[in-house]
C-alpha cells in the first residue's frame, strides 16, 4: 500500500512539473517578440554593428553621439528633452490636482447629480476621444493653443481626467469614514480635514495617477505630431520619429540609441515598481 | 437644498467639469456641426448641408477603408485583445504567482513604451533587408529577404496593435480568474478533471461577462485607434492599411479637408456615444454608488 | 459642562428609519449609556450629537442652545470610536496633539498638554510610535487621550471597548468610569454590552429599531423593564418567559394559572391586572428569582433538568418544562444541585414575577 502511494505521488509530482514547464514554454514562445524586440533595442544601441542584424560585434558609445553633438536638421536633444519633461510634468500636475479634487467630491459628498456625473465618467471612459481630433484642432485654434506645449498639456490631461477622477474616487473610498469624522470632531473644517488627513492617506493613489500621467505625457505622439509645428516645441516623440524615418536603413545604432534614451523613464518605472506593477496598472490602463 | 448647500462639492468638481465640457462635450457638438461645412485651411464656416455625407459613398477609397477597418478590428480583437489576453491570463494564473506576474509584467511593457519606440521594434522585426529579424530567420534557411511591409502590411499592424491590446484584457481576465474561489478548482482536480476541462467547464463560464465587457470595450477603442498604424505604415502601401480613423485623420490633417474629416468622424462619434450609453445601462451601478456618510459642508 | 437634551430626534436614510423620534436628556456631568442590539440606531444618534449627521427632524440642545446646525468643530466634543480611528500617518504624539493644533497654542504648551494626558493614560513610553506599532489596548488609550486632550465639555463613546479582550475590557471599563467622574464631563456611551451599560452609566436608554424603549437608571431597567424586549435584553442569562397564563379570583385570592401550574399572586397586583383588560398573560421571572424544590408543592412548576452550566461561583440549571417544552434557566445553590434528567419543581418568587401582554409585549406588572 505504502509503496503504491509513493509511486502515485511521484507520478503526480512529475506530471505537474511537466505541465508547469509546458506552460512556461508556451508563454515564452508567445512573449518572444517582446523579449527579442527589447533585447535587440538595448544591445544594438551599444554595439558597432551586428552580424546579420542580430549578433553584436563590438561595444561602442558612438550611437549615443546625438547626446553631445547636434544632429543636422534636428533641434538640440536637450531642448527637446526639456520640452518633453515640461509636457510630462505639466500633464502630471494638472491631472493630479484635478483628479484629487474631483475624486474627493465624488467619494465623500452627497449632492444632486452625483450619480449622473459618475455615470458620465464611466461613459466617457468607454468613449474613444481620439475620434474628436478634428474638432479639437479647431478648438485649439480658437483658444490660440495650436503650436503650444500648454495646449498639448491641457488637452492630454483633460482627456485622462475623467478616468483619473474615477481611480482617485476608488482610493478615497478606501479611507475609513471614522478617520474623517475624527478630524471634524478634533476641530477642523471639512477642507482642513481633507488636506491634513484624507490626502496623506490617498498618497498611493496620487502616486499611481502621477506615474501614469507622467508616462502618458512623456510618450505623447499624435497630438505633438498634429498640433505642434515649430521645431523649438518638439518633444522626443517627434524627434525619435524623425530619426527613425531618416536613419532606419542607414544606422540602426543611432535609431536604437535615440529610442532607448526616449524610453528611459519607462524603464526606470519598470524596474522600480515592477513588483507592484500589475496592481497599479489596473488603475492606469485605458484600452 | 439649493446652490449654497451644494456649493462645496461643486467647487471640488468644477475643474473636472470644465475640462470635460471643454474637451469632450464641445468637441462632440463641434464635430457634428463641422460635418456640415466644407471647412479647409482657411477656416471659413461654409455650410454645405449634407454634401459631405453624400460624398462618402462616392469616395472610391471608402470601400477599401471599410474592409480594412473590419479586418483590422476583428482580427486584432479576436486573436489578441480577447484571444491572446485569455491565453495569457489562463496560462499565467495556472503558474505560481511570481512567475505568472513576471510574464504579465512583460506584456505590460509595450503599452508603457512610447509609441514611436514601440513602432520601431516592429519596423526592425519586419525590416526589408537582412538586418531585420524575420529576414534574418529566412536567411538561415537560405531564403531571399522579403519586403514585409509591402507583402503583408495588414499582418504587421495587427501584430503591433495586438501585442499592446492584449494587456487590458489580460488584466481584467486575470483579476476575474483570481477572484474565483479556489475551492472550485480543487473540487474539479479531485474529480480528476484535466486542465482543459477545468478551463472549459469552470473558468470560462465564470468569466463570460468579463469577456463580453472586454470585447465590447475593445471593439470601440480599436475602431477609433490609428496611432500605431500612423507610425508603422501610415496607411500604406497605397491605402492597404488605411482604416476609418486614420482616413479621417489624413483627410483633416494631411489634406486639410476639415469638413469632410469631421463628417467621417461623426460616424465614429455616434458609434462611441451610443455604445457608451449602452454600457452605462448594463454596468452594475448600485454598488458603486454608495451614499457618503458625512453631512458636514 | 453642558447638559444634553434630545427632542423627537429622527434620522432617515431614504426608507431606512435609523432613528425614529427619540427623546432623552443627560444632566451636566452625567454619564449615560445608549444600549441596544446591532443596527438599532445608536451610532446614528451619536453622530447626530457630534454634528456629523444632520437630523431629519427633531432638536438637540446643549444646555439651552439648539445645536442642530452647529458644525462639529464648534461643539466642544471629544469622541472615541469603536476602531479608535487613529490617524495612521501620524505617530502617537502627533495624534494626540492634532486637536490642539486648532487652538492658538505655543509648541511648548502643546507638548506640555500632550505629555500630561499621555502620562495620565500610561502611554508616555510609546509617543514616537505609529498606531500600527502598538497594541489594541494602547490604541484605545491613545484614542481616549486624543478625545480628552482638548478638555471637551461632552464626551461621546461608540462601543470603545468592543475590540478588546475580556480582561482588558473590565480594566478599561473601570478606568473610563473613574476618569469620567473625576473630570465630570457629560458623557454619552454607546454599547451593545449590557454589563458595560449597567456598571458605568447612571442612566441607560435602551434602543430597539430606532426607538428608545426605556430610559432609566440601571436598577429601574433591571427591576421594572417596560416591555419584554428590555426584560430579555437586560440580565444575563435573560429573564425566563412562560406563555399562556390566565387569571382568576378564588376566595378573594388572586390566582394565575395554566394547565401545569397555579400560582397565588399578591393582592396588590390585582388593580394593574384588571385595569389592563388583558386576558392571556406571559409570566416572566429572572433566573435568580426562583427556588428549586425536589418535592412538588401547590405553587411549583414541574420540569426536568436538561443541562447544568457551572460558572464557578454559581451554577445555571437549564430546566425543560415537560408539558410545554419551554426552557427555563435558573441559578441554583451549590448545596442543592440536581442531576441531569432529574425531575424538579420550580418555585418563582412571587413578589418578583412580571406579567406581560402577549399582544403588545408591554409590561403589565
Ligand atoms: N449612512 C447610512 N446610510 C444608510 N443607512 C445607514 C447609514 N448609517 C446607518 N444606516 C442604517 O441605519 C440603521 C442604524 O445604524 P447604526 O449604525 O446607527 O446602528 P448601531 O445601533 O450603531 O449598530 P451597531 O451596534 O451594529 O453599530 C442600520 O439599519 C443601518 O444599516
Ligand atoms: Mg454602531
Amino acid at each position: 500500500m505504502k509503496k503504491n502511494n509513493g509511486e502515485l505521488g511521484f507520478f503526480k509530482r512529475n506530471s505537474e512539473k511537466i505541465m508547469t514547464i509546458t506552460i512556461i514554454l508556451i508563454l515564452i514562445l508567445i512573449t518572444l517578440p517582446i523579449i527579442i524586440g527589447y533585447f535587440w533595442l538595448i544591445i544594438r544601441s551599444f554595439s558597432e554593428d551586428m552580424v546579420r542584424g542580430f549578433v553584436p560585434t563590438k561595444l561602442t558609445l558612438k550611437n549615443w553621439r546625438f547626446l553631445w553633438s547636434e544632429m543636422k536638421g534636428y533641434p538640440n536633444i536637450w531642448v527637446t528633452t526639456f520640452n518633453t519633461s515640461i509636457v510630462a510634468l505639466g500633464v502630471m500636475a494638472i491631472e493630479v490636482l484635478i483628479t484629487s479634487l474631483g475624486g474627493y467630491a465624488l467619494s465623500r459628498y452627497d449632492f444632486p447629480g452625483r450619480s449622473s456625473i459618475m455615470k458620465l465618467i464611466l461613459a466617457l471612459h468607454a468613449f474613444p476621444a481620439i475620434s474628436l481630433m478634428v474638432a479639437v484642432f479647431y478648438l485649439l485654434k480658437v483658444l490660440n493653443l495650436l503650436d503650444s506645449l500648454f495646449g498639448i498639456i491641457l488637452l492630454k490631461a483633460s482627456l485622462e481626467i475623467p478616468w483619473g477622477t474615477w481611480i482617485m474616487k476608488g482610493f478615497y473610498d478606501g479611507v475609513p469614514w471614522e478617520l474623517e469624522m475624527a478630524g471634524l470632531i478634533d476641530g477642523y473644517s471639512r477642507f482642513e480635514t481633507w488636506i491634513k488627513i484624507v490626502l496623506p492617506l490617498v498618497k498611493p493613489g496620487i502616486a499611481v495617477t502621477a506615474v501614469f500621467a507622467f508616462l502618458s505625457g512623456w510618450s505623447e505622439f499624435v497630438f505633438i505630431n498634429t498640433f505642434i509645428f515649430s521645431q523649438k516645441f518638439w518633444t522626443l516623440s517627434k524627434y525619435v520619429k524623425g530619426i527613425i524615418g531618416d536613419f532606419r536603413f542607414a544606422d540602426y545604432g543611432l535609431v536604437t540609441a535615440v529610442g532607448l534614451f526616449y524610453m528611459l523613464p519607462t524603464i526606470i518605472f519598470f524596474f522600480f515598481v515592477s513588483k507592484h506593477m500589475i496592481k497599479l496598472t489596473i488603475g492606469g490602463v485605458k484600452g | 437644498m439649493g446652490f449654497r448647500k451644494n456649493f462645496k462639492p461643486f467647487l471640488f468638481l468644477s475643474p473636472m467639469i470644465i475640462v470635460v465640457f471643454l474637451f469632450f462635450i464641445i468637441p462632440v457638438v463641434l464635430t457634428i456641426v463641422l460635418a456640415f461645412t466644407n471647412m479647409d485651411y482657411s477656416f471659413k464656416w461654409n455650410f454645405v448641408g449634407l454634401q459631405n455625407f453624400k460624398d462618402i459613398p462616392s469616395d472610391f477609397i471608402i470601400p477599401r477603408v471599410v474592409s480594412n477597418t473590419f479586418i483590422y478590428t476583428f482580427l486584432t480583437l479576436g486573436f489578441f485583445n480577447v484571444g491572446m489576453a485569455l491565453v495569457i491570463s489562463l496560462l499565467t494564473t495556472s503558474l505560481s504567482d511570481k512567475i505568472g506576474s513576471f510574464f504579465r509584467t512583460l506584456w505590460m511593457l509595450p503599452r508603457l513604451t512610447p509609441s514611436v519606440v514601440y513602432g520601431l521594434l516592429w519596423l526592425w522585426i519586419f525590416d526589408p533587408t537582412e538586418y531585420g529579424l524575420m529576414n534574418y530567420l529566412r536567411s538561415l534557411v537560405s531564403l531571399q529577404p522579403q519586403d514585409w511591409l509591402y507583402s503583408s502590411p495588414m499582418l504587421i499592424i495587427i501584430l503591433a496593435n495586438g501585442f499592446i491590446g492584449a494587456s487590458m484584457g489580460m488584466l481584467v481576465f486575470t483579476a476575474a480568474i483570481k477572484a474565483i474561489p479556489e475551492d472550485y478548482f480543487r473540487a474539479a482536480k479531485i474529480d480528476g478533471a484535466s486542465w482543459f476541462m477545468i478551463v472549459r467547464k469552470i473558468t470560462l463560464p465564470l468569466i463570460k461577462w468579463h469577456i463580453l465587457f472586454v470585447t465590447a470595450y475593445q471593439t470601440l477603442s480599436l475602431l477609433a485607434s490609428f496611432e500605431y498604424i500612423l507610425i508603422i505604415t501610415d496607411g500604406g502601401p497605397v491605402y492597404r492599411t488605411e482604416v476609418w480613423a486614420l482616413y479621417t485623420y489624413h483627410n483633416a490633417f494631411a489634406n486639410f479637408r476639415f469638413g469632410y474629416g469631421a463628417a467621417l468622424s461623426v460616424i465614429l462619434v455616434v458609434i462611441g456615444v451610443v455604445a457608451a450609453l449602452v454600457y452605462m445601462k448594463f454596468f452594475g451601478f448600485e454598488t458603486l454608488m454608495a451614499k457618503p456618510r458625512i453631512e458636514v459642508d | 459642562m453642558p447638559s444634553i437634551r434630545v427632542k423627537n430626534l429622527k434620522k432617515y436614510f431614504g426608507k431606512v428609519k435609523a432613528v425614529d423620534g427619540i427623546n432623552f436628556e443627560a444632566e451636566d456631568g452625567e454619564f449615560i449609556a445608549l444600549l441596544g442590539p446591532s443596527g438599532c440606531g445608536k451610532t446614528t444618534t451619536l453622530l447626530m450629537l457630534a454634528g456629523i449627521y444632520k437630523p431629519t427632524d427633531g432638536e438637540i440642545f446643549f444646555d439651552d442652545k439648539l445645536v442642530n446646525n452647529v458644525p462639529p468643530k464648534y461643539r466642544k466634543i471629544g469622541m472615541v470610536f469603536q476602531n479608535y480611528a487613529l490617524y495612521p500617518h501620524m505617530n502617537v504624539f502627533e495624534n494626540i496633539a492634532f486637536p490642539l493644533k486648532t487652538l492658538k497654542l505655543s509648541r511648548e504648551k502643546i507638548r506640555e498638554k500632550v505629555l500630561e494626558i499621555a502620562n495620565r493614560m500610561f502611554i508616555s513610553e510609546i509617543l514616537e510610535r505609529k498606531p500600527t506599532q502598538i497594541s489594541g489596548g494602547q490604541q484605545q488609550r491613545v484614542a481616549l487621550a486624543r478625545a480628552l486632550v482638548k478638555e471637551p465639555e461632552i464626551l461621546l463613546f461608540d462601543e470603545p471597548l468592543s475590540n478588546l479582550d475580556a480582561n482588558l475590557r473590565m480594566l478599561m471599563r473601570a478606568e473610563i468610569k473613574r476618569l469620567q467622574s473625576e473630570l465630570g464631563i457629560t458623557s454619552v456611551y454607546v454599547t451593545h454590552d449590557q454589563a458595560e451599560a449597567m456598571t458605568m452609566a447612571s442612566r441607560i436608554a435602551v434602543f430597539n429599531f430606532g426607538k428608545i424603549v426605556q430610559y432609566g437608571t440601571p436598577d429601574e431597567i433591571y427591576d421594572k423593564p417596560s416591555n419584554m424586549f428590555v426584560a430579555s435584553f437586560i440580565g444575563n442569562p435573560p429573564m425566563n418567559f412562560l406563555k399562556g397564563f390566565s387569571v382568576k379570583s378564588v376566595n378573594s385570592e388572586l390566582h394565575i394559572f395554566r394547565d401545569d401550574v397555579e400560582l397565588i399572586l399578591p393582592l396588590k397586583m390585582k388593580k394593574g391586572i384588571f385595569e389592563s383588560g388583558v386576558e392571556k398573560f406571559i409570566l416572566g421571572f429572572r433566573p435568580e428569582d426562583c427556588e428549586i424544590e425536589f418535592e412538588s408543592s401547590s405553587n411549583s412548576i414541574p420540569g426536568t433538568v436538561y443541562v447544568l452550566e457551572p460558572l464557578g461561583r454559581d451554577i445555571i440549571i437549564n430546566v425543560k418544562i415537560e408539558s410545554t417544552g419551554e426552557m427555563v434557566k435558573v441559578f441554583a445553590d451549590k448545596s442543592k444541585i440536581p442531576e441531569r434528567d432529574q425531575t424538579i419543581h420550580l418555585v418563582p418568587k412571587i413578589e418578583k414575577i412580571h406579567l406581560f401582554d402577549p399582544e403588545s409585549e408591554l409590561t403589565i406588572i
